[in-house]
């Protein structure tokens, strides 16, 4: 598979990760891993880099607790 | 042969004897009735007794289902009702949150390869359709 179109894929296919030892599954992963994965795994199986991982899941965060009227 | 009482003619001992008689021909056949009832009832305790024991039997020569038995070693723990509506309420609760936080990174707009991020980083599992 080539880089460009697992990009694609990930961007578009709910259940698709550049995982091959998970099957390119989301849903396998988190049945392997139901705590979750480290960033360095998450930033493998979505083609970004760690820090992308955290950017995007503080920017996630602000986003639900500004929805969700969360104020921590 | 002992004498009559003094003043008591042979008719009235007869009568007195038929008398007698009678009231123990009574007394023997309410007793004769009772011992019948309580026979009646030990025959119905040994009945209750051998069901029981039928039961007893059962419970314990039958093998617990693996299903069941999988379940409490799983579990490890012995619920009681009150726990049981614990772990439904949190149960219930985290479903509820998880409908929010959905609800939220779709209102957010963040897309599909953020929400994998975020399942992935926490475990909470979001339903996810596909991008357009």
């Amino acid at each position: 598979m080539k880089g460009e179109e697992a990009r694609e894929r990930i961007a578009i296919e709910p259940n698709f990760i550049f995982l091959k030892r998970f099957d390119y599954s989301l849903a396998s992963l988190i049945d392997k891993h139901p705590g979750g994965v480290s960033d360095r795994v998450i930033a493998a199986a979505l083609m970004v880099t760690e820090d992308d991982v955290q950017d995007i899941y503080e920017d996630i965060i602000l986003k639900l607790r500004d929805i969700l009227k969360v104020d921590l | 042969m002992e004498p009559l009482p003094e003043n008591m003619t042979g008719e009235q001992f007869l009568k007195d004897l038929e008398n007698t008689h009678q009231t123990l021909q009574e007394k023997y056949e309410t007793e004769s009735k009772n011992l019948a009832n309580l026979e009646q009832q030990q025959t119905d305790a040994d009945d209750s007794i051998a069901l029981i024991e039928d039961d007893i039997h059962i419970l314990f020569e039958d093998p617990i289902p693996d299903i069941l038995l999988y379940r409490a070693m799983k579990a490890d723990l012995l619920l009681t009702i009150d726990g049981l509506n614990e772990i439904t309420q949190a149960i219930e609760a985290k479903k509820a949150l998880i409908d929010q936080i959905s609800e939220g990174l779709t209102k957010a707009e963040v897309g599909i390869k953020a929400m994998k991020l975020f399942i992935a980083r926490t475990g909470i599992v979001l339903p996810l359709k596909k991008d357009t």
